[in-house]
């Protein structure tokens, strides 16, 4: 299944992992798989599917006998229902869609790890250190864009970035983003070791979460009102990092 | 490749201090904060006990210490170097024991930092040995004056002059941690700044050391305080103390254009800052594992794994220390791991210093309200953590003074540009 993945030319693959609750938990599905004469069948409804609409090959979690388990679903399967592209407070580059699953049939070797399936908490686990250096770039670009600015935007003869009120922002700004920085490597260092990084990587998107919301938010503060323009990034980064505790879902593929 | 393996050396260690913790340390920690100004001699001399059997050098890494190679042999070959790595972990466990109590450790603390950071061999040799002596002996660091604290050192009125082949001080230092210790109850030495020229500004600022008994160095007076109280904390009046000539640390002469004397004396605290912020998080993480166990015996369980949108209060709030803990604790391993690679880590110092104040200041408050009235009784040790929490916000810097630190350096601004 892999090799078309890696090494043919670029081409979507989904994973179709969040559903559209405001208490989704990885670990208790809504979607869910049944057995029946040697097949699974799939019912559930996904959102945040990233090109689901031209996906090569969909990658569905659904609760098999209570335990989260991934399915390979090709695309235009039946009772499979690709929803019109999503529209979110931020992350508009990537096309998502809503996926209706009614009564998909998929084979037994669907199941990732075939019969006995596999540890869906090493996937979760993996997404989230990834989630956890994504959170981490996108509140570094706004640090970055927001430190140059207020060096060079003046008040009262001086420039902001003078002003302890700016510049102990910007100091909490730059310590954050380094500690929760090694709060992801080490979940990494931890996945790349084959130990158990589960509450690790949990403590590192959670970090990530916060740590990309303050500093995004911080960053519209330095540029005043002119952050709320959309001609400056900083209020596209603070909507992005805004969905930060979403993006597990997104960043598996 | 990066690693996030405790060394195994530093592993043995974290044992043995762990140990100490927790049948010397957690057992009187109550007692000597309720009798303030009593000294826990038992802890004083076990450390002493401990230290001289693992050779004496006391909490000085190796590689600042003076070196002896046996004669007619070749040198050792080195390791990796983790001396600041291994204080760490001990200020960080010693301080889970107590951190009152850890101030009290006979062992070279921030005096001996200052000597090992700016010494010659020969001062390293005549004021860092003792630690390994027949008794043990306590060291000080007095930087701090009545009319100024985060000021300093610019403003430094204690005056150092040259008198023939003596310094003589004037001037009142006070809030001198382990002053009394380290000149009336031990043989010891505290670091004392002085200006060697009142003209030169910082420039002039040195630190030099002032050893037990000498005359005109007395200790007036020891604070009340809101927490780490099994710690002194002294006020020593210098009235012409006259001190040997080589009992100055760093260069005699004033580089007012360069300043270099200066410098050298601050990088000490690019030393003591990482150990400031991991004894902070030997707090923190006391208090962590005390509210986890106090809500398990209460029969309240946390679930692990679920998202924030599942969590109770108390489940959100105990992971929320879980995240602040962990990230600083690996932000200030960063910043000694540096300073063992022999790194410049002053920017990391007072991150990892910043950060370490506010999350254990944090956690603490925290705990107290999360644990009810069993929380604020004086019956556990958290409502005493709390209160011993807030120092780390203080001293070797407050939060403050690292903030301006950390944003000079990302901002590349001077202290003209940014006060
Ligand atoms: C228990 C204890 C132990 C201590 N041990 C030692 C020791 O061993 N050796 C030693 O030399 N000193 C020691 N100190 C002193 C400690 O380092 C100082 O108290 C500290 O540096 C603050 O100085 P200050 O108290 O004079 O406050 P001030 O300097 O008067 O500061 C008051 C307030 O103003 C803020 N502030 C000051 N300057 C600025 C600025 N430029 N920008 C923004 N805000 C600013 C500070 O953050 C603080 O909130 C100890 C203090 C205590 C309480």
């Amino acid at each position: 299944m892999l090799p078309p993945v890696v090494e043919g030319d670029w081409k979507p693959y989904a994973s179709a992992f969040v559903e559209p609750n405001l208490d989704f938990a990885p670990a208790e599905m809504r979607t869910t798989a049944a057995r029946s004469n040697g097949s699974y069948v799939l019912n559930g409804v996904k959102t945040m599917v990233p090109f689901a609409a031209q996906a090569a090959g969909l990658l569905v979690y659904a609760s098999l006998d209570g335990k989260t388990q991934a399915f390979v679903v090709p695309p235009g399967s039946a009772g499979l229902k690709v929803g019109d592209r999503e529209a979110w407070c931020g992350l508009n580059a990537l096309p998502t869609h809503r996926l209706t699953l009614e009564g998909v049939k998929v084979p037994a070797d669907a199941r990732l790890g075939g019969e006995s399936g596999h540890d869906a908490q090493l996937l979760i686990a993996a997404t989230q250190t990834a989630t956890a250096a994504l959170a981490i770039g996108l509140a570094r670009a706004a640090y970055e864009y927001a430190l140059a600015y207020a060096k060079d935007r003046t008040v009262f003869g001086t420039a902001i970035a003078q002003k302890q009120s700016i510049a102990f922002m910007l100091a909490e700004m730059a310590t954050d983003i380094e500690a929760i920085r090694l709060l992801a490597w080490e979940a990494a260092w931890l996945l790349d070791q084959g130990k158990d990084a589960a509450q690790a990587a949990l403590m590192a998107v959670l970090g990530g979460a916060d740590c990309a919301m303050m500093v995004t938010d911080r960053a519209v503060q330095i540029l005043g009102g002119h952050g709320y323009i959309r001609e400056h990034p900083v209020e596209r980064w603070m909507r992005n990092g805004r969905g930060v505790p979403n993006f597990p879902g997104l960043a598996m593929v | 490749m990066i690693s996030f393996e405790i060394p195994d050396k530093v592993r043995n260690t974290v044992t043995l201090m762990t140990m100490v913790a927790e049948n010397m340390m957690r057992p009187v920690a109550r007692y000597f904060d309720d009798h303030e100004h009593e000294i826990p001699w038992d802890y004083i001399n076990m450390m002493h006990d401990a230290n001289k059997q693992m050779g004496g050098g006391g909490f000085v890494p190796s590689s600042d210490k003076p070196k002896k190679a046996p004669e007619g042999e070749a040198p050792k070959k080195e390791g990796p170097r983790i001396g600041y790595q291994r204080l760490a972990y001990s200020a960080e466990v010693l301080s889970w024991g107590d951190t009152g109590l850890y101030l009290c450790s006979p062992v070279g603390l921030l005096g001996a930092a200052a000597v090992a950071a700016t010494g010659t061999l020969e001062q390293k040799q005549l004021f860092l040995t003792r630690f390994g002596g027949e008794k043990p002996v306590l060291d000080a660091m007095a930087l701090t004056e009545p009319h100024a604290g985060s000021a300093m050192p610019a403003e430094v009125r204690t005056t150092a002059v040259r008198d023939g082949d003596s310094w003589v001080l004037n001037g009142e230092k006070i809030f001198v941690t382990a002053g009394h210790k380290a000149l009336v109850d031990t043989q010891g030495f505290v670091v004392v700044w002085a200006t060697i020229d009142p003209s030169a500004g910082r420039a002039g600022v040195r630190p030099f050391v002032v050893e037990a008994g000498t005359p005109g160095g007395p200790v007036t007076k020891r604070e009340h305080k809101l927490g780490i109280r099994a710690s002194d904390t002294a006020s020593v009046v210098l009235q012409d103390c006259r001190i040997p000539l080589d009992n100055i640390l760093g260069s005699p002469e004033v580089e007012k254009k360069s300043g270099e004397g200066f410098k050298g004396a601050m990088a000490t605290f690019d030393a003591s800052r990482p150990m400031v912020a991991a004894s902070a998080l030997g707090v923190a993480r006391a208090t962590l594992e005390a509210v986890k166990e106090m809500l398990a015996a209460h029969g309240v369980t946390l679930r692990t794994g679920i998202p924030r949108s599942r969590m109770t209060n108390t489940e959100r709030e105990v992971m929320d220390m879980e995240i602040l803990l962990r990230s600083t604790w690996l932000l200030v391993l960063k910043s000694v791991w540096m300073m063992d690679e022999k790194k410049p880590n002053n920017l990391e110092a007072s991150m990892g210093k910043v950060r370490a104040g506010d999350v254990v200041v944090r956690i603490t408050q925290k705990a107290v309200e999360l644990l009810g009235p069993l929380g604020y009784s004086r019956e556990h040790l958290v409502e005493k953590w709390f209160r011993d929490a807030k120092i780390n916000d203080l001293y070797e810097g407050t939060g403050q003074i690292n903030r301006l630190i950390i944003a000079r350096r990302i901002l590349e601004y001077g202290r003209n540009e940014l006060a």
